[in-house]
């Protein structure tokens, strides 16, 4: 029987997975991706019920449920163990489904400064990518279009770049948090947001639910699920295998990847063959599939000669401020990402004790009853203080850069497996010096900020454990394969058939939110393989 | 819904049921106004059993059990039977040694009292999940951009 091999096997049906599998239809050659988890159905997402603030899966000490942000609570058929509490200050946070961790994101959609690309030789610390923003721009667009990127014109942080749809409405909150920024004389403007403001593309618009964290049942968020996936699945050539988790990479004799062994809904293992393979998993999922995949000739794991796979892990320190205002702000209410956004200690500025920077995000933390109940205090002052905090709260979260370090990584943990027995990810992550001076920073700003705008208490928790959604670096990009694991245009500088797409390849972290810089790198990954795909091995 | 006996006795005693119902009202009384009822009124037997928290009941019964020894140790009387000022003196030093079941408890109560209907409609608020209607919001006043305007390009160049 003739082996069945196809042209290109993408593992990894996330953010970077579906946008790269729509790129590579062009080629009109048989692509295949394959899924751990399943397609969602948003008639399960908690919006539809009235309990829908537990069932967010907040509060997994009294309940559990399918939603929770962590894999290890959740627990479900997809997902695998990371161990992130022996040895991390750090929750590491992901979904996996037909989507990925988009079905679960905020849907804030900044573009990285050009600085990011050029961070040593700008400010001496780290390294520059192999790439700029000029080269990433026509893929940030691109991509833009393709999710319909809600956001307004003219933000003096950014080059110009078009809007596809109005910025979200924003509400009372906005006005008045917009009045401490203008007295305090920062930069803010209106977040561009992966979040259809108007009909789009054949999706309705968003009508508020505040429920974005636990999938969007008006499906206005624009998650992989319903935006590159409807759109590969229609080409020819495209299919998606669901309920399949990879536990290797093969490779054949000359060194070349030739395929994936992996186990299907019923956990049978499987082999699949490939002329070309494309790890799209995220910078913890990618970096445990290669040390997974040890052969005589890669005993470190796959495309490690550098010894660079898992190292450098970057997770965004993350601190928080809530001020507390007038009665009738209905700040509970809307998008709960970030509505508003502020650069103005984005660049580096060493006069404040610390390299690089950090962005201000405003948003709307959601479970509103129970977020304010859980905290008020019991007996006759309850109802008073209730409607005192209601619905009141505006909230300022400090995303940090945060700089490689080598020590920060993801390896394989020596007992903990998956369902299938597949050795599980280990995180090691500390913050640094650096980072600990800038969430200071961050947070002393996040107060001036509530200060200026008129709050009449103000609360502030910094590094935040449970924060751990930006999961970037662990396989990076770079020309030099002694200290990098892709080369330029994400090919692996060990194995030339095989490409990393996904957030594992940033040299840096940015001090925003990376998902348009993931999707926008996976295009133009993709693009380079179709430019190259006469000599695609060479 | 009243509930002068929110547990089947078949799973409470009488004295436990007394000591819940006056924990529930402790937690959080009637409001002032009477428009917003004690969690002691909003069917917490009820929750216990859709929220699926069985395996909770022996934890329950454990705790009602050692709050009220801690009453009858302190004050020589049951719990339900001491003033509101008592309750409220014994169940502050309670929760002062950080008491897990008073901390937990508290929380289930948190969650059944602002779940349930009567309670969402007193605060004005609608007794709906939030799809398919979702909610408004109003646009906010771009003017105030001007200044930030102004200011001009805050991005380096590279």
């Amino acid at each position: 029987m003739k082996e069945d091999i196809v042209d290109f096997l993408v593992i990894g049906a996330g953010a970077s997975g579906a946008a790269a599998t729509w790129s590579l239809a062009d080629t009109g050659t048989r692509i295949m991706c394959m899924e751990q988890g399943d397609w969602m159905k948003q008639a399960d997402y908690p919006s539809n019920f009235r309990n829908w603030e537990v069932l967010q899966g907040w509060y997994p000490d009294l309940k559990k449920t399918d939603w929770s942000i962590s894999p290890n609570v959740r627990n479900l058929k997809a997902d695998y163990p990371i161990n992130d509490y022996d040895d991390s200050s750090v929750q590491i946070h992901n979904y996996n489904a037909v989507g990925g961790s988009t079905v679960h994101f905020g849907a804030h959609f900044p573009r990285f400064h050009p600085s990011d690309f050029k961070v040593k030789s700008l400010d001496g610390v780290a390294d520059d990518w192999p790439i700029d923003y000029q080269q990433l721009e026509p893929y940030y667009n691109l991509n833009d279009r393709i999710i319909g990127v809600s956001g307004l014109e003219g933000n003096p942080a950014y080059p110009p770049k078009k809007s596809h749809l109005p910025p979200l409405p924003v509400g009372k909150k906005g006005d008045v948090i917009a009045r401490g920024f203008n007295k305090l004389g920062w930069h803010w403007w209106p977040a561009d947001s992966a979040i259809i403001s108007q009909p789009y593309e054949g999706r309705d618009k968003c009508i508020n639910l505040s429920t974005c964290i636990s999938g969007c049942t008006q499906g206005a968020k624009s998650s992989a699920d319903v935006t590159y996936w409807p759109l590969a699945l229609r080409r020819k050539g495209v299919e998606l295998k669901t309920n399949c988790r990879v536990r290797e990479i093969t490779i054949n004799k000359q060194g070349m990847a030739d395929g994936v062994i992996y186990y299907d809904e019923e956990g049978r293992e499987n082999r699949q063959k490939a002329e070309v393979v494309i790890l799209a998993c995220s910078a913890i999922g990618t970096p445990r599939i290669l040390l997974n995949s040890t052969s005589q000739m890669f005993p470190n794991g796959l495309s490690n000669r550098s010894g660079m796979v898992g190292k450098h892990l970057m997770l965004h320190p993350w601190c928080r401020v809530d001020g507390y205002f007038e009665e009738g702000l209905d700040a509970n209410i809307g998008p709960v990402s970030c509505n508003i956004t502020s650069h103005e200690f984005y660049e580096t500025d060493m006069e404040r004790g610390f390299v690089r920077g950090l962005g201000l995000q405003i948003g709307n933390l959601g479970a509103p009853l129970l977020g304010t109940a859980l905290g008020m205090p019991w007996g006759a002052s309850h109802h008073e203080m209730f409607r005192k905090y209601f619905g009141e709260k505006i909230t300022v979260e400090m995303c940090c850069e945060d700089l490689p370090e080598a020590c920060n990584q993801v390896t394989l943990d020596k007992d903990l497996k998956d369902s299938n027995g597949i050795p599980a990810p280990k995180i090691t992550y500390r913050y640094s010096e650096n980072s600990r001076k800038m969430m200071a920073y961050g947070e002393a700003r996040g107060r001036e900020l509530m200060e200026a705008a008129g709050a009449w208490e103000i609360k502030s928790a910094t590094a935040i454990k449970a924060s751990g959604h930006h999961q970037l670096g662990t396989a990076r990009m770079g020309k030099d394969p002694s200290n990098s694991v892709v080369n330029e245009w994400g090919r692996s500088h060990d194995v030339r058939n095989l490409f990393i797409v996904d957030g594992s390849i940033f040299v840096t972290s940015s001090a925003c939110n990376p998902c348009s810089t993931i999707q926008s790198l996976s295009l133009y990954i993709a693009d380079n393989i179709k430019k190259n795909i006469t000599n695609l091995f060479d | 819904m009243t509930n002068k006996n929110i547990f089947p006795e078949d799973l409470l005693n009488p004295e436990q049921s007394r000591t819940l119902e006056a924990l529930l009202e402790l937690v959080i009384p009637k409001s002032k106004d009477g428009k917003l009822p004690g969690a002691n009124e909003i069917g917490f037997h009820e929750f216990i059993i859709d929220f699926n928290l069985s395996y909770y009941l022996h934890d329950l019964k454990e705790g009602l059990n050692s709050i009220n020894k801690s009453s009858i140790k302190e004050n020589n009387c049951n719990f339900s039977k001491l003033s509101n000022e008592q309750k409220e003196i014994l169940i502050k030093e309670l929760r002062l040694n950080e008491n897990y079941f008073l901390e937990y408890f508290g929380k289930l109560v948190m969650v059944c009292y602002y779940q349930n209907d009567k309670v969402i409609e007193a605060l004005g608020l609608e007794t709906r999940p939030p799809f398919p209607e979702g909610y408004h919001v109003d646009e906010m006043n771009f003017e105030l951009l001007e200044i930030v305007k102004k200011r001009g390009k805050i991005w380096r160049d590279a």
